[in-house]
């Protein structure tokens, strides 16, 4: 068996179409086969585990055997849904006695093992950087953009293999990657606060607003996600915040699938960038043609340099021969002449720079 | 007014053990589970204060705080706790039990669950008018137009009709198997 199968989950169904549709046209862009698990269910999210512990593992497991019908690992992009499933796949694993419990409340029994993996994992592991950079051929270096994992991409380690709960890399490597600019900053994962179905309004303004505020002092002109639910807490909410606040907070906030699909050459449309409520249109498409008119400069640079090089290099050769027209023989003299005779080198840089 | 309940506190902290994998006599009282909690300004007590609470035994004030049902299962304590405890593996483990016991759960946030539940158990998957509920709710105020009705009904986003999905009925018998079983064991 051993496909890799595809969890979307009801966010991804519904409101962040977009980041479905560019998850899978990125997978598809890198090469990696996957297939959608069959008849999926929704994973009860947080209401299922503040409700009851097996409702929550029964619902989780149900997707796992029917993942296990056609493949051995699952890639579920919305880390809430990830989070849910793997925490299942871990105490099934573990404990044979709580299969058997969670067999009790499904129509059919849960006998495999699937491996369920988060999104950044698979795009790190199944295709790789390297594999990435090849495929770039959108310059995105004038795109600023800090990646933000909030709470459970990263937490706990023990789930998600990142090596450093605090500063998780993954996300970081991606961007790089992808050949966007990557700003430090320290924010990447603190709570949002809508981590819960119904948190208090005035938890997640405050954390939000924190983090574009971070944002924008780390120097970034955009937030990258990899969860439906930071995406609308940021995005669809910054007016909310904003009105909140008196603030005027207009940051794009994209999906990592997003920069990665701009990157591969996918157009705007492609990547549903209008479905965001801050649209990120005129941001990419400033950063594309200031891209565009920095490797110009760039090469321009390069050219004079090497101009400068060819110069300079002729101006030595010439000096060399002057020289050893005037002192027949150096090498039993000892020193160097350039350091030993000053007044000679100075003489010569102004040669140097007249010629 | 400490009460000291020494018994009660062995027995809770066997649950805690067996529940979640958690030793509450782990806890050294650092605070550094309070200090990195974003959650805690609104709490009655902070998550130190509640590991201590429980190292005592003082189970019922647990239950009965707002700390329990205001965390946001962000996994921060958890993962700065120098004593490797799962605070955060705690404080879901304790909604549940306040859910069984019908402690102190705030009106709005059990019945979304209620209805959340209901609706997956109906149709298997969240169908998009839950979504906008679950949005209005969390946002506390009505949805209008330049809010919603811009970003996601004019951008096709929604699914007038729900549709059963393929699974549904099975999920409607797992949520009533669980919940059986939760009485009958509580
Ligand atoms: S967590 Fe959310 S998005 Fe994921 S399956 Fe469940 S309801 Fe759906
Ligand atoms: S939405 Fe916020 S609360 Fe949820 S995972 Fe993302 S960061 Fe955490
Ligand atoms: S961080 Fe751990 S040890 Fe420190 S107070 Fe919190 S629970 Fe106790
Ligand atoms: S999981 Fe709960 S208690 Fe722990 S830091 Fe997050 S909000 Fe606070």
């Amino acid at each position: 068996m051993g496909r890799l199968t595809y969890y979307p989950g009801c966010s991804l169904r519904h409101s962040a179409a977009e980041f479905d549709i560019s998850t899978r046209l990125v997978l598809h862009k890198l090469g990696v086969d996957f297939v959608e698990v069959p008849d999926w269910t929704c994973c009860g999210s947080s209401p299922a585990h503040m409700t009851d512990h097996l409702l929550a593992q029964g619902l989780a497991a149900r997707n796992l055997r029917q993942a296990a019908t056609v493949g051995d690992e699952m890639v579920a992009p919305c880390p809430s849904c990830y989070q849910r499933q793997k925490d299942a796949e871990l105490e099934i694993e573990e404990d044979p006695g709580f299969r058997q419990t969670v067999n009790e409340v499904l129509d059919l029994p849960y006998e495999g093992s699937v491996r369920v993996l988060t999104l950044p994992e698979v795009l790190l592991e199944k295709s790789g950087v390297e594999a990435i950079r090849r495929r770039v051929t959108t310059d995105l270096v004038k795109l600023r953009v800090v990646p933000y994992y909030g709470c459970l991409l990263g937490r706990p380690s023990s789930l998600t293999g990142e090596a450093d709960e605090e500063q998780p890399t993954s996300m970081d490597r991606l961007l790089e990657a992808a050949g966007a600019t990557v700003q430090r900053w320290n924010y990447k994962t603190e709570c949002c606060g809508a981590s819960v179905g119904m948190p208090k309004a005035e938890i997640h303004r405050r954390l939000s607003r924190k983090v574009l505020d971070q944002a924008l002092e780390a120097g970034a002109d955009a937030v990258a996600v990899a969860c439906p639910l930071c995406h609308q807490n940021l995005d669809l909410r910054q007016v909310q915040i904003n009105a909140a606040f008196g603030s005027s907070y207009s940051v794009p906030i994209l999906y990592v699938t997003q920069v990665l699909g701009l990157a591969f050459g996918y157009s705007d449309e492609e990547m549903l960038l209008h479905k965001h409520a801050v649209d990120p249109r005129p941001l990419v498409a400033k950063a594309i043609k200031e891209a565009v008119a920095f490797r110009e400069e760039e090469a321009r640079l390069a050219s004079e340099h090497e101009a400068r090089q060819k110069m300079k290099e002729a101006a030595k050769q010439d000096r060399a021969r002057r020289r050893a027209g005037r002192v027949p023989s150096t090498e039993e003299g000892g020193a160097a002449p350039e350091e030993a005779v000053p007044a000679t080198s100075a003489h010569d840089r102004e040669e140097e720079a007249a010629g | 007014m400490i009460r000291y309940d020494s018994e009660g506190a062995a027995q809770l902290r066997d649950r805690m053990l067996s529940r979640v994998k958690a030793d509450v006599a782990a806890c050294y009282q650092c605070g550094n589970c309070s200090a990195g909690c974003p959650a805690a300004f609104t709490f009655d007590y902070a998550p130190n204060q509640i590991m201590r609470m429980l190292q005592v035994g003082m189970l019922d004030e647990v239950l009965a705080s707002s700390a329990v049902q205001l965390c946001v299962q962000c996994l921060t304590c958890t993962s700065r706790c120098p004593r490797n405890i799962d605070i955060a593996g705690i404080f879901e483990d304790l909604k549940t039990v306040a859910v069984a016991k019908d402690v102190r759960v705030p009106e709005d946030a059990a019945t979304f669950n209620r209805v959340f539940l209901e609706n997956v158990a109906k149709y298997g998957r969240l169908t998009e008018a839950m979504m906008l509920l679950r949005y209005n709710l969390m946002s506390k105020h009505p949805l209008n137009d330049a809010e919603l009705g811009i970003p996601m009904l004019t951008k096709g986003k929604v699914e007038v009709l729900p549709k059963k999905a393929a699974g549904a009925d099975e999920v409607g018998r797992i949520y009533r198997k669980s919940l059986e079983k939760a009485r009958w064991e509580g």
